[in-house]
């Protein structure tokens, strides 16, 4: 059986590299109405940012996403908590204490982070293009990380 | 061993042939490989490794996913190493999802309700990785949706077995009003402790956007133990908020006797990092938050009363959180008290000084404490990172805890952080933690302490 763990690499080699689109997910939003992804690619620029209530450095990061939505306002910042049942409460008033113009999901079960990180290491961030590529994903948040962000964000816009 | 370290080390090098991006709207993969090797010497024996490879693939409507392990301990016993290394199928799933219909076959988290009935989910602090095996359907149709699900649950460790069946009905009855029934039917395969079978049902209220700003949810429940001459369990979860400008405002009420099924995972109206008791506990409080200033600061408080069993005290914490503020500091301060049985404080702290971009220095500091008579609890950590984005971080972290006068114990550990391209990382660190108690989301778990050092390689190709 040790072979299975020359899979892994065995797998990478193999594998077409037609990777880097949004898979399509449908989450309900903090107000109960449900948001559809292909309603979305193909009509705007999307910034996709996992979080939890209980997450520091994603808290930090989506303050720092804040400030980017205020400088691109075509940009769609959609905010995914996967808050379970015990920390879901604390969503909505710390979304409306920091009056974040983001669209916010709940991903309670862990379906749609599983599709980007099946260890549900937050933050993960995505920018997805307008074609629904993803060009930029990260797994963490160090304090300058949003530069890089706006870099690719501004790439798209010239 | 040898071979699978340079086996990755190859693979790492290859990564930068995998960074062109393609577009391709129909199709999409994942790849993500974590890797840990560990020299353990609180271990019985020192070497140790995890790895777990997961490949994610979408089609269409289509998804699916399997992962595979392979490791010589388990990460929720990291002191007792295995004699022989394992490898399984950890996990694997299909999925068809439409706007109005979904099924899926395999591995999948899932809370019925807010998880007084069931709730499956990861919990990756408190080490708790648990899936249903198994089937789930739903379909939504004007407003309704519909659920049926069943299968089997099994522990990390695969010491325990649960088979279960559950379902709700949920839709909008009136102007943003929803009400939804959900049921959960349990039956132990191989458990520490075999129970009667159960059922636990509930029925809920809510509305997420009324006029005014309101919005609540209810839910009451019933745990009925099928021939069983224990007495049934009982629930009730409610919260009431507003907001209106720069206030937010939160009711919160829970009432939980005999309630544990489990399988399920109720809500707390506490703080995150305390465990729920489900045998018997009340609890009620008001949250309340105001933020000023722009970008932002917000100072919040949060006033209740906790009852567990016989003892009845004040739960209550507050603090503020600053962010961006002058466009270089990030903040938080709380202190808390809680007291059921004995008296527990836990203050916190964090400041994120960005010097110049990407320069950043990242201080936190924990101290918690309680007493139970003359025994006294004292648990202190200290963490510094300094980052520079979006190469990587150096960290250094001292823990201090004294459990009675005489016992005190001093951890310091240390380490470096190096990103790699497209979400990939190497990680290396060296020395002492200190274990113990780790709760999060009401769910709590023993952590050994750990000496020695150990190598993390995560890496995601998309």
């Amino acid at each position: 059986m040790k072979w299975l763990a020359w899979l892994g690499p065995a797998v990478l080699v193999l594998l077409p590299a037609l990777a880097g689109t949004l898979p399509d997910f449908s989450l309900p939003d903090i107000n109960g109405t449900q948001f559809h992804a292909r309603d979305h690619v193909g009509r705007e620029v999307m910034v996709i940012s996992f979080w939890a209530t209980w997450c520091a450095p994603c808290k930090q990061l989506l303050t720092r996403l804040d400030r980017i939505k205020v400088q691109y306002p075509a940009i769609r910042v959609v905010a995914i908590s996967i808050d379970d049942s015990t920390s879901m409460v604390g969503v909505k008033p710390y979304i409306a204490g920091k009056k974040f113009d983001f669209t916010v999901l709940l991903d309670a079960e862990s379906k749609v982070i599983s599709m980007f990180d099946p260890e549900r290491k937050v933050p993960v961030t995505l920018v997805v293009d307008k074609a629904g590529s993803i060009i930029y994903s990260r797994t963490g948040y160090l304090p300058g990380d949003e530069r890089e962000i706006r870099r690719v964000i501004e790439g798209l816009n010239r | 061993m040898k071979r699978i370290v340079v086996s990755w080390t190859v693979l790492l090098l290859c990564l930068n042939g995998f960074a062109e991006e393609k577009k391709e709207k129909r199709f999409s993969f994942l790849f993500v490989n974590d890797f840990t090797y560990q020299n353990n010497q609180l271990a019985d024996e020192n070497d140790q490794f995890y790895n777990l490879s997961t490949l994610f693939l979408k089609y269409g409507n289509w998804s699916g996913g399997l992962t595979l392990r392979s490791h010589n301990y388990y990460k929720r016993l990291p002191n007792r190493t295995l004699e022989n290394s394992q490898y399984d199928l950890y996990r694997k799933h299909a999925r068809y999802a439409t706007k109005s219909l979904e099924f899926q076959v395999g591995d999948f988290n899932s809370m019925l309700g807010r998880g007084l009935v069931l709730s499956v989910l990861q919990n990756d602090k408190a080490l708790r990785d648990r899936t249903v095996l198994g089937g789930d359907f739903r379909y939504n149709a004007g407003g309704w949706q519909v659920r049926a699900l069943g299968g089997s649950v099994e522990d990390e460790l695969k010491r325990q077995k649960w088979h279960v069946a559950g379902g709700e009905l949920a839709g909008e009855y009136w102007k943003g009003n929803r009400v939804g029934v959900h049921a959960s039917y349990i039956h132990d395969e191989k458990t520490l402790q075999r129970r009667d079978d159960r059922l636990t049902w509930s029925v809920s209220w809510s509305a997420e956007k009324l006029p005014g700003g309101l919005s609540y949810y209810a839910e009451i429940s019933r745990l009925n133990l099928l021939d069983s001459r224990l007495r049934d369990g009982s629930a009730c979860y409610s919260n009431l908020g507003w907001t209106r400008r720069n206030v937010s405002l939160l009711l919160e009420y829970r009432k939980y006797r005999n309630f544990n099924n489990e399988l399920n995972n109720p809500p707390s109206a506490d703080r995150g990092d305390e465990a729920v008791e489900l045998r018997d506990s009340e609890a009620a409080r008001l949250y309340v938050q105001y933020s000023f200033f722009r970008p932002d600061i917000v100072p919040f408080i949060s006033v209740g009363r906790i009852r567990e069993f016989d003892a009845t005290g004040p739960q209550a914490y507050g603090g503020v959180n600053g962010s961006d503020v002058w466009g270089k500091l990030d903040f938080s301060f709380s202190h808390g008290v809680r007291e059921t049985y004995y008296p527990e404080r836990i203050t916190e702290g964090r400041v994120v000084y960005r010097f110049t971009d990407p320069v950043a220095v990242d201080v936190y500091a924990r101290d918690k404490r309680s007493s139970v008579g003359e025994y006294r609890f004292n648990e202190i950590d200290y963490n510094l990172q300094v980052s520079w984005a979006p190469h990587g971080a150096v960290f250094f972290q001292k823990q201090y805890s004294r459990e009675l006068i005489d016992d005190r114990h001093h951890f310091h550990s240390g380490g470096i952080r190096i990103n790699l391209k497209r979400d990939s990382y190497f990680e290396l660190s060296v020395g002492e933690t200190r274990g113990g108690e780790v709760c999060s989301s009401g769910q709590c778990v023993i952590l050994p302490p750990f000496r020695g050092w150990r190598l993390g390689v995560f890496v995601t190709v998309r």
